[in-house]
């Protein structure tokens, strides 16, 4: 059961990262490589806030969005001015350059040492040290978000950001400032990621910058793209998939070094299959 | 400080050579088929491990092996090429979900040489090669970057006659200015774009194997080379056939001059720094106009 | 709906495909217990078995506590998880699973020191004793009850390192890190106070990022601007040889020190050869020493190839845990511990002699070593 709710957990961090990604990447149309980025930058701001002062946790994933929102607008300044090719490679340079920050700033997050100890949060008289607990929590701040990103889409605004994907200059034409309306989006979803990072950080109490390298955008990037793009509910799906099926392989008994890499291998697969048949993703609504 | 300033610059140099191999090619494939391909990082390593096995095993020296290295990689790029991005492309694939299949097949890549050869970094050169140096300008530079450099210099001046002085370069390059006239005179612009990729899938092979004989191979370095070399194409000037050849030995001197004054732990971000100033500094460029 | 199709149809036949692949490619070797009415011991280990170049000392260990496992005689079941790299995240679904399901009290593991650090709270409150064969940081000291060691802590090790460099005289040190390596890090920030403390100059101090560059040139070119006297490296072998072979060929001359206890393994001479003469480095058992080139032999035999680093701790780790479980009275967690204690003082083990503190560490004799014509010797 304690396994299960582990899962559980896993599930709701990384929907969340999957639903941000989703936003500016399947109805907005901007492919972004940095959000492991903003998911580290929460992660660190309530690791730094927890272990060395008395913030609480709810307080701590405040501040990391209030962190994450001055610095998503300036990196959303800087790249969504570039067409969609050069715009990926910009947003994948941030994510690197981020991580050299985290690794290398040993004097603010101890680099490679990573931060330890990080309790877990004390609410509203309910100690979440309890896994079960914890998973309560990690499913409200899911359903916000979700309920969140289903509003968001719903309203004109969604609507503006589908034009946007299908066809930027058209939208332009019609009168809309594209740039705001990218940069919102882009601020938005960083500070989403940024709430998972807290959550992150606080369950596993221990983090460290290889949490949030490329690799870990590329993985939330697959989750999105699987799942579904334009659909919510098909990023569950994806999230379900990714964390779910390699935790089942050790569960099959194939010896476990070659299990990874033959997970590497299928994602591999129906990542290109998926693309030659059904590029929209399982669940998905547009094609890239 | 001035005595290590030579030091920097050929170890830049050496560095640049590499990177220059990996841009032109990576260019070559992208004004054809338009798209960011991440499989071309791991053609990089078919490249380098299959040299690495047939000198592993003692089937062949290491010429041989080198140049089988190259044209498996050819072929393993051209097979790629053929199987999954045109038929995408045939399909009016964006280049997004040519760049996302192509993730795809770097994935697969990585994951079978891993199973294969597991995840050991290796040098092509066994331990006991002598190694010798020589002294220029107050540098030392070591006979393999010597030869690195040799091999470097030679394939870019083949693929430089062969993309500017031949008719082949000529279509080639007409093609990639636009492709749709092309067809419509007659060109088979499948036909060209396959040789193409041949050719450069086979390069970026020699960039692997050179990777392999100077510094060492690992499987999880592959894809980070290739960023290099994108990086290196983009700021060089993709329009001009030996644009990337000036970016990627730019690109090896500042990452590694750069390193004088910062510690080598930064060398990745020196590189996309180096990156976003260019394209905000072309955009603003393009907006002023 | 017809492309649909073809995708699941496509998407089944490869999870099909991949478990026939899996299936036919298993380990045949998987460690069997004899043949016993009695229920067999369960022991869990968490390793990085896949996911980078960490994983070939996995690998290692994995296979010196199966080997460990066999030699026991005793009816041993161990339940391998992989933690994909140092990957904390990964560990913590390790251990969750290796407790709650497998129902595991012990544990042999994890390899890192920041996986070590994520399992301790789970493993804590189920009061699940763990050893770490190769978790070096002093972090680690004191965090867990049930958690023990049997690799001396980084801070050890370095600072008689920095000792042996200040009596020898070097007065100029620089130091060269793979920063992306906590073990690493620690044992660079150790050793830098105590060579500055002792007296010696600190006059550059550089670093890499291991998984995405092999170059070290131009960090090893401004080390040798400064002409120092000793380069302290902290790297891991692969990358450890890559830097001595470009030292030489930029004619550098310091004395060169690794700071880390896996440059002691057959794997750095595999890589390095001649390049290691006067290498020194940090070694807890004696090469010569009967244990250790017991299990060389033994391991060497069984499956065809040198123990890699960590592999002779792995070994110990194991032996140490099945004797404290046989033991004890029906395999209390207390009791184990209590066990392990008494069992681990002076035990003379393949990685060297153990003798556990009452927190879990062990201080063990360091040796101070030298490599010359491929073979260890002690330094002067």
């Amino acid at each position: 059961m304690e396994y299960l709710i582990h899962l559980a957990i896993l599930l709701s961090i990384y929907a969340i990262l999957g639903i941000s990604l989703n936003l500016l990447l399947g109805y907005t149309g901007l492919i972004s490589l940095t959000h492991a980025s903003f998911f580290g930058m929460g992660a660190y701001v309530t690791a730094l806030l927890l272990v060395h002062t008395k913030t609480s946790f709810l307080l701590s994933v405040l501040l990391g969005v209030i962190l994450v929102m001055p610095i998503s607008t300036f990196l959303g300044m800087i790249s969504d001015q570039f067409n969609k090719n050069d715009y990926m490679l910009v947003s994948l340079g941030l994510n690197v350059i981020i991580f050299g920050l985290f690794n290398n700033l040993s004097n603010l997050t101890n680099g490679a040492l990573g931060i330890s100890g990080i309790p877990r949060p004390v609410l509203f008289n309910i100690d979440f040290s309890s896994n079960s607990n914890y998973l309560l929590l990690a499913l409200v701040l899911l359903l916000l978000i979700y309920l969140f990103s289903h509003y968001i889409v719903r309203t004109s605004f969604g609507r503006v950001l589908k034009t946007i994907r299908e066809d930027e200059n058209v939208s332009k034409s019609f009168g809309f400032n594209t740039r705001y309306y990218k940069l919102v989006i882009f601020v938005i979803t960083a500070s989403m990621a940024a709430v998972s990072g807290s959550l992150y950080a606080s369950y596993f109490s221990y983090i460290d910058p290889s949490s949030f390298s490329v690799t870990t955008s590329m993985l939330i990037l697959s989750i999105t793209i699987i799942g579904g793009l334009a659909s919510l509910p098909g990023t569950l799906i994806g999230t379900l998939f990714f964390i779910l099926f390699p935790e089942l392989l050790r569960f099959v008994g194939i010896p476990s070094e070659e299990v990874f890499q033959l997970r590497q291998l299928m994602f591999g697969l129906i990542i290109v299959l998926l693309m030659m048949h059904r590029p929209q993703g399982f669940m998905g609504k547009y094609k890239l | 400080m001035n005595s290590i300033l030579p030091q920097l610059l050929i170890n830049g140099i050496v560095a640049g050579s590499i990177y220059t191999l990996i841009a032109l090619s990576y260019n070559l494939i992208f004004k054809l088929t338009k798209f960011s391909n991440l499989a071309h990082g791991g053609v990089l390593m078919i490249g380098s491990y299959v040299a690495l096995y047939l000198t592993q095993n003692s089937l062949a020296n290491l010429w041989i092996s080198g140049l089988v290295g190259m044209v498996l990689a050819g072929c393993g790029g051209f097979i790629i090429e053929k199987t999954t991005f045109l038929p995408l492309r045939k399909k009016g694939a964006s280049s997004m979900v040519l760049f996302i299949a192509s993730l795809g097949v770097m994935m697969i890549i990585q994951a079978i040489i891993v199973i294969i050869f597991s995840n050991q970094s290796w040098n092509l050169l066994s331990i006991d090669t002598i190694s010798v140096t020589y002294s220029i300008f107050g540098g030392l530079i070591s006979n393999t970057q010597v030869l690195i450099l040799l091999i470097d210099v030679i394939a870019i001046l083949i693929l430089t006659a062969l993309f500017k002085l031949t008719l082949f370069g000529k279509i080639v390059k007409a093609i990639g200015d636009d492709a749709e006239t092309a067809k419509v005179i007659g060109i088979d612009t499948e036909k060209y774009t396959g040789i193409v990729v041949f050719i450069a899938s086979s390069i970026v092979g020699l960039a692997g194997i050179l990777i392999s004989l100077d510094a060492g191979m690992e499987p999880s370095i592959g894809l980070g080379f290739l960023f290099k070399g994108i990086i290196a194409s983009i700021i060089g000037g993709a329009n001009n056939f030996l644009g990337p050849v000036v970016g990627a030995f730019f690109l090896g001197l500042i990452e590694n001059v750069g390193i004088w004054k910062l510690r080598g732990e930064w060398k990745d971000v020196i590189a996309f720094v180096v990156l976003i100033l260019y394209l905000s500094f072309r955009k603003i460029k393009t907006l002023k106009e | 709906m017809n492309n649909v199709k073809k995708v699941v149809i496509s998407i089944v036949l490869v999870i099909a495909l991949t478990a026939v692949i899996g299936y036919t490619i298993r380990n045949k070797s998987v460690s069997k217990p004899p043949s016993s009415e009695s229920n067999p011991i369960v022991i869990g280990s968490i390793l990085p078995l896949t996911g980078d170049y960490l994983s070939v000392y996995g690998v290692s260990i994995k296979n010196a506590i199966n080997l460990a496992a066999d030699e026991s005689g005793a009816n041993v079941k161990v339940i391998f998880e992989d933690e994909h790299g140092c990957t904390p995240a990964d560990a913590v679904s390790a251990a969750q699973k290796l407790i709650s399901i497998d129902k595991v009290k012990n544990i042999v593991g994890t390899m890192c020191s920041g996986s070590s650090l994520a399992i301790l709270p789970i493993s804590e409150e189920n009061k699940v004793v763990v050893i770490s064969p190769s978790a070096t940081s002093k972090n680690l000291t004191g965090k867990g009850q049930y958690f023990l060691r049997t690799i001396a802590s980084d801070a050890d090790n370095s600072k008689a390192l920095a000792k042996y460099a200040s009596e020898k005289g070097y007065k100029k040190g620089a130091i060269l890190v793979n920063s992306a390596q906590d073990s690493l890090v620690s044992q660079k920030d150790d050793i830098k106070t105590t060579f500055v403390d002792l007296g010696g100059q600190l006059v550059a101090e550089e670093s890499y990022i291991a998984s995405s560059n092999k170059d070290f040139r131009s960090q090893l070119t401004k080390i040798w601007s400064s002409k120092p006297d000793v380069i302290f490296v902290s790297a891991l072998p692969d990358d450890l040889a890559l830097i001595l072979k470009q030292a030489n060929t930029l004619g550098i001359t310091s004395v060169i020190i690794d700071t880390d206890t896996s440059a002691g393994t057959q794997q750095l001479i595999d890589l390095a050869g001649k390049l290691s003469n006067g290498l020194i480095f940090p070694f807890n058992p004696v090469p010569t020493n009967k244990q250790y080139t017991d299990f060389v032999t033994a391991y060497k035999s069984k499956y065809g190839e040198d123990p890699s680093a960590y592999a002779a701790e792995g070994y110990d780790a194991m032996a140490l845990m099945i004797k404290a479980i046989l033991a004890s009275k029906n395999g209390a967690s207390d009791d184990v511990k209590k066990q392990l204690l008494q069992i681990g003082q002076g035990y003379e083990g393949a990685s060297g002699v153990i003798s556990f503190g009452s927190n879990g560490d062990v201080e063990k004799p360091i040796n101070i070593m030298m490599y010359e014509d491929g073979k260890p010797i002690k330094a002067e």
